[in-house]
């Protein structure tokens, strides 16, 4: 059972991936077919199980995080030995509402399952919800949540014995009711591509009391992304340590996700780490659009929204061998602000009222606006200024 | 304790990456002290006249301070004061006397890239006419897009309540489609069943694994 619930969580983490839209639209639905293998924990016997998996994953989010979205995942076990076929869904959710300053608070849910026939039965389901509370700095980022979920799990097992000079069939049939609440925190700091910080959480289940402390890098280019992790894990079974990498790699219809690691125990399932697990998912998007690459000539980017205005991040790419770089608009009173270099783009965040604002650049001094910039309109002096409109109160 | 609080604040804003953009000074407070005293005094009376026919006099000192910031000479802030004034008034006109300064700005820079005034009276009142609106209706008309064709799209992406970005994401996609050899007419076409579909503003990339969001917005850069 336990190298079942192993390879459920495996999988079940793989089916969730690519479900946390949180800037733009999202409506699409892929194919995904791929392969994992799992390892039972150190103290179960047996060998390591792989499967072949095929599915389908769909997603609907609006651009601010909200919405829902489904995966149903099939697999084939490639050694009837060492695990079973296996079906596994998910269907999930987000509502998110912006406080303004970068702080959003929301709610997020899922339901899912598990199960399967060989070598015995097994099925798990289960909900659970976080509330959550969120900022997004443009150094610090940090998540609070508080969760609870419940679930039940049944294992059916069959053995035949001896029973006079007949042989019989018992049956035993484990129920388990599953739950848990408790909370989780994460702080990361970090600019451009790359942002690490530290993680830890607290749960009460069924199983007993699980803790853990770790440590996260994330690494952004482009669409993709690749997180590591590193736990300690306290957990009534005994101490853990959990790690691995996870990855997602999109690349015009096609996508590529997967995860290479120990995989963490799981205080809802009561699923234990195993020696590893790994595996990869190619996705082929077959209805909607794949992400769309921001337009790149934008200077500036809304982050965070409030009744009277918004944070915005403000960037350009300054011409080569540029030393000072400030911005000014109607929303410095045209003083100047200076700006950081983050590798060719320079950046600043500034909170900026609800308007339309006039705003450019100053270039070791003298005025700069990009060529391709856009709603550029040129002033009274044969010039041009960009112009940003920041929707609110007294915007209209 | 209270002394502290300021140092505080800095220290929370400093580590945290904030920072506010609107200085203490208003824009009057700060032409005065940046303008030539003649200078200033005629910019004074023109936003004087200004605020007496609805148009907030603030606008008019940012122009003024704009000019500053881009080394202008003296001599030619106040005609263009003047003559931003001019646009102001149009853009009033066009819209009526209901309309705040934003939506004048982003109308007096319609009348400046080429956008007419009867094409602005033509987003009506109401959310029609936000200044999103009228900045995408000049940005579509800049483009190329014929003034009624350009009109109905920005009418039907407020009809349709289309977020603040898929708005701003609209005349690139009318470009992009363009540069990819689409005519504007289909161009336009094509952005409209996307916003009839639901689905103008692009999809968000799908994160790796994990239970917490990953990606550019967990590293602070996204919405």
């Amino acid at each position: 059972m336990r190298t079942m619930t192993g390879a459920a969580m495996f999988l079940l983490t793989c089916a969730g991936t690519g479900d946390r839209p949180l800037r733009a639209q999202t409506a699409d639905l892929s194919v995904e077919v791929g392969g994992s293998r799992v390892v039972p924990p150190a103290e179960v016997e047996g060998d390591a199980a792989g499967f072949l998996v095929a599915g389908l994953r769909g997603s609907r989010y609006t651009a601010g995080g909200s919405g829902g979205h489904a995966s149903l995942l099939l697999g084939r076990a490639l050694d009837a030995a060492t695990g079973g076929d296996f079906v596994s869904g998910e269907v999930g959710g987000a509502a998110w509402r912006r406080l303004g300053g970068g702080w959003s608070t929301g709610l997020e849910g899922r339901a899912f399952g598990f199960g399967v026939r060989d070598p015995f039965a097994y099925a798990a389901g289960a909900v659970e919800g976080s509330a959550v509370l969120r900022y997004r700095g443009s150094v610090l980022s940090g998540r609070l949540a508080g969760t609870g979920g419940v679930g039940r799990s049944r294992v059916t097992i069959s053995t035949e014995v001896q029973r006079m000079r007949r042989r019989a069939l018992v049956v035993e049939v484990l129920e388990d009711d599953l739950w848990r609440w408790g909370g989780t925190a994460e702080l990361l700091a970090g600019r451009g591509a790359v942002a690490a910080g530290v993680a830890g959480g607290a749960h009460r289940s069924a199983g007993g009391t699980y803790r853990s402390a770790g440590l996260r890098l994330v690494v952004g280019a482009g669409h993709g992304a690749l997180e590591a992790r590193l736990d300690a894990w306290r957990t009534p079974d005994g101490n853990e340590t959990t790690g691995g990498i996870a990855f997602y790699v999109p690349w015009g219809g096609w996508s590529a996700r997967g995860v290479v690691g120990r995989p963490e125990p799981d205080p809802l399932l009561l699923a234990e780490p195993g020696r590893g697990a790994g595996g990869v998912l190619l996705g082929r998007r077959i209805v909607g659009r794949g992400p769309t690459e921001a337009d790149p000539s934008a200077l500036y980017e809304v982050r965070d929204d409030s009744p009277a205005g918004a944070r915005v991040r403000i960037h350009v790419e300054a011409p080569p061998g540029a030393e000072r770089v400030q911005v000014l608009g109607d929303f410095t009173v045209w003083e100047p602000v200076s700006m950081q270099a983050r590798g060719g783009l320079w950046t600043v965040d500034l909170d900026v009222p609800a308007g339309t604002h006039h705003f450019g650049f100053l270039v070791d001094g003298a005025w700069y606006l990009p060529d391709d910039a856009p709603d550029a309109v040129p002033d009274e002096w044969g010039r041009r200024s960009a112009t940003m409109v920041v929707e609110g109160e007294g915007g209209s | 304790m209270r002394p502290h609080m300021p140092m505080i604040a800095l220290a929370f804003m400093v580590a945290t990456g904030m920072r506010p953009a609107v200085a203490q000074e208003t824009p009057r407070a700060r032409a005065q002290s940046v303008l030539p005293a003649d200078v200033f005094a005629q910019v004074d009376v023109a936003a004087r006249s200004a605020e007496q026919d609805g148009i907030p006099g603030d606008i008019l000192f940012n122009k003024a301070l704009e000019g500053a910031a881009k080394s202008v000479p003296a001599d030619r802030l106040v005609p263009a004061v003047q003559s931003y004034g001019v646009r102001l008034r149009e853009a009033r006109t066009a819209f009526g006397p209901d309309a705040g300064g934003p939506l004048l700005v982003a109308g007096a820079d319609a009348l400046q890239r080429g956008v007419g005034a009867n094409l602005l009276r033509g987003l009506g009142q109401g959310r029609d006419r936000s200044p999103m609106a009228v900045l995408v209706l000049a940005d579509l008309v800049e483009t190329g897009i014929g003034d009624e064709r350009a009109l109905s799209l920005v009418r039907e992406a407020m009809q349709r309540r289309a977020r603040e970005q898929q708005m701003l994401d609209m005349p690139a996609q009318v470009r992009r489609l363009m540069r990819q050899g689409r005519s504007a007419e289909d161009a336009v076409e094509q952005v409209r069943r996307a916003l009839q579909r639901g689905r103008g503003g692009g999809v968000i990339p799908p994160v790796a694994p994990g239970s917490e969001p990953m990606t550019r917005t967990r590293r602070g850069t996204g919405g």
